[in-house]
């Protein structure tokens, strides 16, 4: 693999490492806020 | 302040129909980038390295657009107070620090091979690195300040001052020019690579906004929550 190459795999894998990181967070604040408001709801219920 | 349409639930059909977008624009991004490796010659100075440009050039668009994207509901929450147009600003501005962010980097990998410096205080690089700290003090005011209403105006008034310097780095290598290369457009690049970055702008503009509406409907829940647990504590001191 050339030195280029090397250059060109690491963008590459850096931006698919950042979309995909981003969504897994993403993923992960849906279900805590979905948490908190469920366990909120169920507090606050009359 | 408005808060009333914050919704306490999401409805299954609209999580679902934007499940489907978020697939397609993965899909979308993941065909873009086997088509444009796949069908773009070496570059005649930078070889392979030409290749970047389909990941660095719809970053760095995203890193102007998504901040304009905060201006226009800044704007908009400050001319109707309505929270959503808060929490869409929020959620618009937390996406453009990712991909400013991504955007350095990936000008970094590139520079390297190209320039000899992983990084040089050039206007281009300069102007952008001060956008990703802006968007970076926008999310830690949003962090700091408890106070909703403040929090919104505040973080209005500096998601205003990282939209201003949005054509500062656009311009800026013209402006200043030094070793970053003018803008990379259609009506720039050699004719081989336009389909290429068509394609992958597309699909980075598909992946920006289902970030946005997927951060959007975490802060859209996290409000929910609050509220109810507000109107709790307004039921107790009643009772």
């Amino acid at each position: 693999m050339s030195a280029n190459t090397t250059f060109v795999a690491a963008a590459f894998l850096l931006t698919w490492t950042v979309i995909l990181g981003y969504l897994y967070h993403l993923r992960q604040a849906t279900r805590h806020a979905r948490a908190v408001l469920a366990r909120e709801s169920k507090a606050g219920a009359p | 302040m408005t808060t009333g349409a914050i919704p306490t639930t999401l409805s299954a059909t609209r999580i679902s129909r934007w499940t489907i977008f978020g697939w397609f624009a993965l899909l979308f991004l993941v065909a873009s980038q086997v088509i444009a490796i796949a069908i773009s010659p070496p570059d005649r100075d930078m070889g392979d390295l030409q290749k970047i440009m389909y990941v660095h050039v719809p970053a760095a668009w995203m890193t102007m657009l998504a901040p304009l994207t905060v201006l226009v509901f800044a704007l908009k929450y400050l001319w109707t107070r309505r929270e959503e147009d808060d929490l869409l600003a929020a959620s618009a501005a937390e996406v453009a620090a990712t991909f400013a962010g991504l955007t350095l980097l990936l000008g970094m990998i590139w520079a390297r091979p190209t320039w000899g410096v992983w990084w040089t205080w050039d206007a281009r690089l300069t102007s952008t690195l001060v956008l990703f700290l802006i968007l970076c003090g926008y999310l830690a005011l949003r962090a700091v300040v408890d106070e909703r209403e403040r929090r919104a105006q505040w973080s209005a008034a500096v998601g205003i001052l990282g939209a201003i310097n949005v054509p500062i780095v656009y311009m800026s290598v013209r402006w200043w020019r030094t070793i970053h290369q003018i803008q990379s457009s259609p009506a720039t690049v050699d004719p081989a690579y336009v389909l290429g970055l068509r394609l992958n702008a597309i699909a980075f503009l598909l992946v920006m906004i289902y970030f946005i509406r997927r951060r959007y409907e975490v802060a859209s829940l996290l409000r929910a929550a609050e509220h109810v647990s507000e109107n709790a504590a307004l039921r107790g001191r009643a009772s």
